[in-house]
């Protein structure tokens, strides 16, 4: 499993050439057909024929594949911290619970405060703004829950387990709140549940965007503590390591980027827990100065991909982002456990 | 003359601390010891002794119940985290994720405490790295993944890693526990060649008797029963201490061979008349057949190698010839 650094090059420079892409193809593509020519004319800021074309690309497009470019690269990097913070290489938000956190703030919010989410009528930044903090709480509260068990559990797969069950309580909870709702409030939850990139509108794209590149920025920030947890935390703190600190921040860290990408676009499944292994697999190599900037190229890339797909019925409707992406994650997961003796980083 | 230790403790007091639910657990009281630079030491004890304690509470990832260990004049405690890890290196047994590193970029990890917020490397790092490297063997594999090499090569890697963190002193967790004997012996040469051309102050817990008495210039000896002891390896071997604090009622420390043997139930005594290598191998075998090798040259039974195919045995005068061992052993038996 060597790979050659030529090859690696190549890869990057293939990925990025992908990514821009699938970004055009995410603006001339969609449920409403747009000449192609029209479409140039928009992008090149000479007006459209029909004023809704100028409208669908610029407004609803456009935010689209923005918001997709940065919540892959959002989600797919606190896979990553998840995975080296817990030396797991099955931990990813959605796995440890954090995500069903997000989900629980989230369901509070709109089922029991009636806030909204997403492009609807009367969405204002304050009242998005409560369903961030809403999904950032509950995020957070679940973080603490398993730091709490992960200083007392000191096995991996055991910590793991806890997270799950953390998640099915967290769904229980969630459970009776929609029992308690009107059908409105359950409707409007279960579709942001499904995941999809259209819920940032053009008002919001910046202030999505700047927490998210926040996120991503401290994360860069952590890469000299990353490799050297990879050699476990006392061979960690025998560097110099701060450890508690470390993990905290790390934690922190891949909170703030779930809460983030969870409110607005929903829990969106296996992108975290996928993408950095594909990094890994692509690169040969766990050093995250340059598996760190990988995972975010190929979160970019899958999620940009994964958007494109959930346009393809046309007029007749999105696919749900939840039911694209374990098409591309699973066999990536199940790839991975049955070969992991050939798989050096398990070794 | 008297040498200046670079830790040393007096009065040392280690164990786990009260706990909800569980009362202070003091493994060891009143425990003194010194650490010289340019040696070697291997700690020795059995196991639950608490080798492990004493090494974490040495290398501050555990405070102690009482008193404190001094490090270069200073208590360990007061120094940062920054500090300590450019002072002492670790080496432990805890399974790594660094298979996906290669083995120069896990030794630059040791460069850690060192270089700044991105942890890039400047040509005195590499040269560092490169030495280290070097200085184990290991230079060779550089650009190879941990997951493609030998456990003993890992071994060395890790050392290497300890190498690069510059630090004067090295503590070492049973470095040589999973490795064979070929490893084994490779890995605690290296130790020992380090300790002396380096000036390093190495210690490590093992439980390779025999190759610690051979390249280790202290002994640390470790018993629930009777606490620490300290020497020059030859000083404790000849206090009998060895016996005392690792023997126990089957099994005894012989000086002569320098390693633990069982204590036999003998039945019979035999005059054994053999040289060199057929004496030690004839004895194991007589000592394992429920033999007493006798100084008496009256003793009824003898037995006499002259090679390995040529064994006499004599008894009440009368000779018996045999040509292997596993001949002897049904002879012995018949007579």
């Amino acid at each position: 499993m060597k790979t050659n650094p030529k090859i690696t090059t190549t890869y990057i420079f293939l990925i990025i050439a992908g990514i821009i892409l699938l970004f055009f193809a995410n603006l001339f593509i969609g449920s409403v057909k747009i000449p192609f020519d029209a479409i140039i004319d928009i992008l090149l800021g000479n007006g459209a024929t029909k004023k809704s074309w100028e409208h669908i690309v610029l407004e609803v497009r456009f935010p689209q594949a923005v918001t997709a470019l940065f919540t892959g690269a959002g989600i797919a990097v606190s896979g990553l911290l998840l995975q080296t913070a817990f030396r797991n290489p099955l931990a990813d938000s959605s796995i440890l619970g954090i995500s069903a956190g997000a989900s629980l703030g989230v369901a509070v919010v709109i089922m029991l405060f009636g806030g909204v989410i997403g492009n609807s009528v009367g969405f204002s930044f304050s009242a998005s703004m409560t369903v961030v903090v809403g999904a950032f709480i509950g995020a957070g509260l679940i973080l603490l829950i398993i730091m709490g068990f992960a200083s007392i559990v000191r096995n991996n797969i055991m910590l793991l387990i806890i997270g799950i069950m953390v998640g099915y309580l967290t769904s229980s909870v969630i459970s009776l709140l929609k029992y308690w709702s009107t059908s409105e409030q359950v409707f409007s939850y279960v579709m942001w549940g499904m995941g999809d990139f259209s819920g940032v509108s053009m008002q919001q794209l910046p202030f999505f965007c700047a927490i998210v590149t926040l996120g991503l920025i401290m994360s860069i920030l952590l890469i000299k503590p990353l490799n050297a947890l990879l050699l476990g935390e006392r061979y960690a703190a025998n560097l110099g390591v701060n450890i508690k600190q470390v993990r905290f921040l790390l934690l922190f860290c891949a909170g703030i980027l779930t809460a983030v990408t969870t409110a607005y676009c929903g829990p969106i499944s296996f992108i975290g827990l996928a993408v950095p292994h594909i990094a890994r697999l692509v690169l040969g190599t766990t050093n995250h100065k340059s598996l760190l900037p990988m995972t975010i190229l190929v979160g970019t890339f899958m999620a940009l991909l994964c958007n494109l797909i959930s346009v393809i019925p046309g007029s007749a409707g999105l696919i749900p982002l939840n039911a694209i992406t374990p098409i591309f994650g699973a066999p990536v997961i199940i790839y991975v456990i049955v070969n992991q003796k050939k798989i050096q980083y398990f070794n | 003359m008297k040498r200046q230790s670079i830790i040393s403790a007096r009065g040392l007091s280690i164990g786990y601390p009260k706990t909800k639910g569980r009362s202070t657990s003091v493994l060891y009281e009143d425990m003194s010891f010194d650490l010289y630079s340019g040696e070697l030491t291997c700690l020795l004890g059995s196991n639950g002794a608490g080798k492990s304690t004493l090494l974490r509470t040495l290398t501050a990832l555990q405070s102690p119940l009482k008193g404190s260990v001094i490090l270069n004049g200073k208590p360990i405690i007061q120094y940062s985290e920054q500090e300590v890890s450019m002072l002492i290196g670790l080496v432990l047994t805890d399974k790594t994720a660094s298979g996906g590193l290669t083995v120069s970029e896990l030794v630059a990890l040791g460069r850690y405490p060192y270089t700044g917020f991105f942890g890039r490397l400047s040509k005195h790092d590499d040269a560092i790295i490169n030495k280290a490297m070097s200085d184990v063997c290991i230079i060779h594999k550089r650009d190879e993944y941990i997951a493609e090499l030998s456990d003993g090569e890992r071994q060395k890697v890790m050392i290497a890693k300890a190498l690069a963190q510059e630090c004067p002193i090295i503590i070492l967790d049973e470095p040589t526990a999973f490795l064979d004997i070929v490893n084994r012996i490779e890995i605690t040469n290296l130790l020992h060649n380090l300790a002396v051309s380096q000036n390093k102050t190495i210690l490590l817990s093992t439980h390779d008797i025999e190759l610690a008495l051979t390249l280790s210039d202290q002994l640390w000896l470790l018993s629930r029963n009777k606490g620490l002891t300290c020497g020059v390896t030859e000083d404790i071997i000849f206090s009998d201490s060895i016996d005392q604090f690792l023997g126990n009622s089957q099994i005894s420390f012989d000086k002569h061979s320098g390693s633990f043997v069982t204590k036999h139930q003998a039945k019979r005594d035999i005059n054994l008349i053999a040289e060199g290598e057929l004496y030690y191998w004839a004895k194991n075998f007589l000592q394992r057949n429920g033999f007493s090798i006798s100084e008496n040259t009256d003793a009824t039974l003898s037995l006499k190698v002259i090679s390995a195919s040529e064994i006499e045995v004599v008894k009440d005068g009368s000779t018996y010839s045999t040509s292997s061992f596993g001949e002897l052993k049904i002879l012995l038996s018949q007579l």
